[in-house]
């Protein structure tokens, strides 16, 4: 493949970024195989029958318009905050980036092949998702709707642009830091909401129904055109195309003009002092080991928003529990433990396997299994502090359920840590959001850990026999964990 | 009368990983208030044994007393004596040097009394006094490798092991630690180091010992290494005959 390009061309640069990118370890190879081909099933299937149940209709219909503005709008949104994702890591693998600056090859082609990565990786999970649907569609008939990938490529295009403009307004008004941490709440605020508009028809049937209803009708022109071109019309998908080039080169212009006004990862630039408490020497180890962690997770806003994501993508689950609206008690209880579980999952990776000094515990004089308390202790504060948030709620209106949700939250915790300690090789912090990557089958035996101990927290407030059954589940679980955990090995 | 307590005895270690046998039945005696530098070619186990001596790996056989504590039998008390330096700094980068260095007083359970001036005293001693509230990711390496200079001398340790201190130090960096390593001797502390500058073994080290393929292969002070030789000759003249045997 790389032959196919010539050195050292933009394609050749571009097929160098995937080609590094794309090489993951080779252990777990077949696993994310195994992921992408069950991931791919949804979109397939669900496309093709889409395009199936639309075939034989106008080419370009009219009452869909609104809808596919809509979508199209919200696509925007997320490719953007995806976007800005990467536009921040941009300038990072600085190693990497100077051997290209300083290899014979002009700049801006350089920082092209950088920007081309940023569009392809936000346009790509939307072009898996609706190529089916598109490709479909075309073979039933509808061959002007092939405009459509080429419409949400346009759309990333646009969206990297205005990334790297509000990236650059950001950093210029508050330093790289806070933009960073802006746009990581605005990420987790952004992922939230689309989560809650994608279970609106059961928290809100109401508004729901009617913006479904204003949604039909035909937007205004020019608002119609990314639409319209999505139907393959000529003149709005040459002003949408039109327009993506342009963003594409203002894209590369301000990436380049970036890197050249920030030479150095402003990351790793030198810090300066904060108006921080002294430290209390004194302590003994499992006080200071319990105070460093808190501390370090505290200090870290980038994994305390990657962690908020992660729970952020828990709500469709949560809103499974409350699909008729009510909400009760037991409900509260069971939505608790299955967020203190999924929250200490998180905090115990990152206590646990991501230490950054492990000889230095290793090598100081603590007794066997103190570091291993201290730790754990620290990656259970956060999750049981937010039940008992929560039990002061449901308190109130049951003591039986808040008496009920904090033992079951503490339990799920530790067997949620439990399963991190066994299984998870010890990582850098860094590689915290593709600590799954590697094993599909742990994330779902998490997953189903995390249903059961909610599943018996609801049946316990029941009460049922079937409590037990529950309960059944994350103890198999746990053994067989135990039983296949990977062998220490010095 | 008695004979002085070593600071480290090691008697027939071994060390195997997968097949390879990277400690094969090492003799070594590191007499207590001196510099001791251990040096071999890359691969010959000295990284091994020094982390064996500290506790993070444990041997398949033979004996590791520092200071008369059984190390493999009795391990805390015997950590509790030594602090280890390896070339990759142990640091955490969202902390400031002096929560670090009370991170690392707590580890070892030195009271607060002893530790918050001996921070101060440290942290100024290393230059980096000024930049006690400063969180370490920004740290260039010298400066990171200070940090972590002054948190293994934080708990005052009777034997000081490093592994390739000056690697990625800069002029002043490097003579600040050799300096604060003369005076670990000097107050009566012991210290091991590898290197693979062979000068600075040379000029810092009292006894020089060579190992190769996980056995000692010469040891002894400059002087005796050199015994029967020209006048004039270096280490690294020594070092490339004995690990070339």
């Amino acid at each position: 493949m790389m032959a196919l390009a010539r050195a050292p061309g933009l394609a050749w640069l571009i097929w160098h970024d995937v080609r590094v990118k794309a090489r993951g370890r080779e252990a777990g190879r077949w696993g994310r195989w195994i992921a992408i081909v069950l991931l791919a099933i949804a979109p397939v299937i669900g496309g093709a029958l889409m395009a199936w149940r639309v075939r034989g209709g106008a080419d370009v219909p009219a009452a869909a318009l609104g809808y596919v503005g809509a979508v199209l709008a919200g696509m925007l949104l997320v490719m953007v905050s995806s976007a800005y994702a990467h536009v921040l890591r941009l300038g990072r693998d600085r190693g990497e980036l100077e051997l290209l600056l300083t290899a014979p090859i002009p700049v801006p082609r350089v920082v092209a092949a950088r920007v081309a990565g940023v569009q392809a990786v936000v346009a790509l999970p939307f072009l898996l998702l609706t190529l089916p649907f598109f490709l479909t569609s075309a073979l039933l008939g509808h061959v002007g709707w092939l405009a459509g990938p080429l419409v949400v490529i346009s759309v990333a295009l646009v969206a990297t642009a205005l990334a790297l403009t509000i990236g650059a307004g950001l950093e210029r008004l508050l330093g790289p830091a806070r933009a960073k941490l802006l746009a990581q709440i605005a990420g987790v605020g952004l992922a939230a909401s689309v989560f809650a508009i994608g279970q609106a028809p059961n928290f809100a049937p109401v508004w729901f129904e009617a913006t479904l209803k204003r949604l039909s009708q035909r937007p205004p022109a020019p608002w119609d055109w990314p639409a319209l071109a999505v139907f393959g019309q000529p003149l709005p998908l040459i002003g949408v195309l039109s327009l993506a080039i342009a963003a594409a080169v203002f894209a590369t212009r301000l990436a380049a003009s970036r890197l050249e006004a920030a030479p150095v990862d402003p990351v790793s630039a030198p810090a300066t002092a904060r108006s921080v408490r002294p430290p209390r020497f004194g302590s003994g180890p499992v006080a200071v080991l319990y105070g460093k962690e808190l501390k370090l997770l505290a200090r870290d806003p980038e994994l305390v928003s990657q962690i908020g994501q992660q729970l952020v993508f828990m709500v469709p689950i949560l809103a499974l529990i409350f699909t008729d609206g009510e909400v009760t008690p037991a409900r509260l209880a069971a939505a608790g433990v299955f967020l203190a579980g999924a929250l200490t999952s998180s905090l115990a990776w990152l206590v646990l396997c991501a230490e950054d000094a492990p000889d230095l515990i290793a090598t100081a004089p603590l007794r066997p299994g103190i570091a291993l308390r201290a730790k754990l202790a620290a990656a259970l504060t956060p999750p049981l502090l937010m039940v008992a948030a929560l039990a002061l709620i449901v308190v109130s209106r049951s003591p039986v359920a808040a008496a009920v949700m904090l033992p079951m939250a503490l339990i799920t915790g530790l067997v949620s840590a439990a399963m991190q300690a066994w299984t998870q090789p010890p990582a850098r912090r860094s590689a915290f959001r593709k600590r799954y990557r590697s094993s599909l089958l742990m994330a779902v035996g998490e997953f189903i850990l995390l249903g059961s101990m909610a599943l018996a927290t609801r049946l316990l407030l029941v009460p049922s026999w079937w409590t037990l059954a529950a309960l059944a589940v994350p103890v198999l679980l746990l053994a067989g964990v135990w039983w296949f955990r990977p062998k220490p090995a010095e | 009368m008695h004979a002085p307590i070593p600071a480290l005895q090691i008697r027939g270690l071994m060390k195997a990983f997968e097949g390879f046998q990277a400690v094969a039945g090492l003799d070594l005696v590191v007499p207590a208030g001196q510099i001791y530098a251990l040096l071999g070619p890359n691969g010959a186990g000295k990284t091994t044994t020094l982390r064996m001596v500290t506790g993070l790996a444990r041997p398949d056989a033979g004996e590791i007393s520092v200071f008369g504590v059984d190390a493999v039998a009795d391990p805390i008390a015997a950590k509790q004596l030594i602090a280890w330096l390896p070339d990759e700094p142990l640091l955490y980068d969202k902390l400031t040097p002096l929560e670090y260095l009370a991170f690392i007083a707590g580890l070892w359970g030195v009271p607060a009394a002893d530790a918050e001036p001996r921070a101060q005293a440290l942290l100024t001693r290393l230059t980096l006094w000024d930049k006690r509230d400063i969180r370490c990711e920004g740290f260039s390496r010298g400066m990171k490798q200070k940090v972590a200079l002054a948190g293994a001398l934080i708990h005052q340790p009777r034997l000081l092991i490093l592994d390739e201190p000056l690697t990625g130090l800069d002029a002043a960096a490097a003579r600040s630690v050799k300096d604060i390593l003369l005076e670990q001797v000097a107050a009566g502390g012991t210290v091991i180091l590898t290197t693979h500058i062979l000068e600075v073994a040379e000029r810092m080290a009292q006894r020089i010992g060579i190992i190769r393929a996980g056995r000692l292969v010469a040891e002894g002070s400059m002087a005796e290494l050199a015994a029967g030789r020209d006048a004039g000759t270096t280490l690294e003249q020594l070092f490339l005959e004995f690990a070339a045997q």
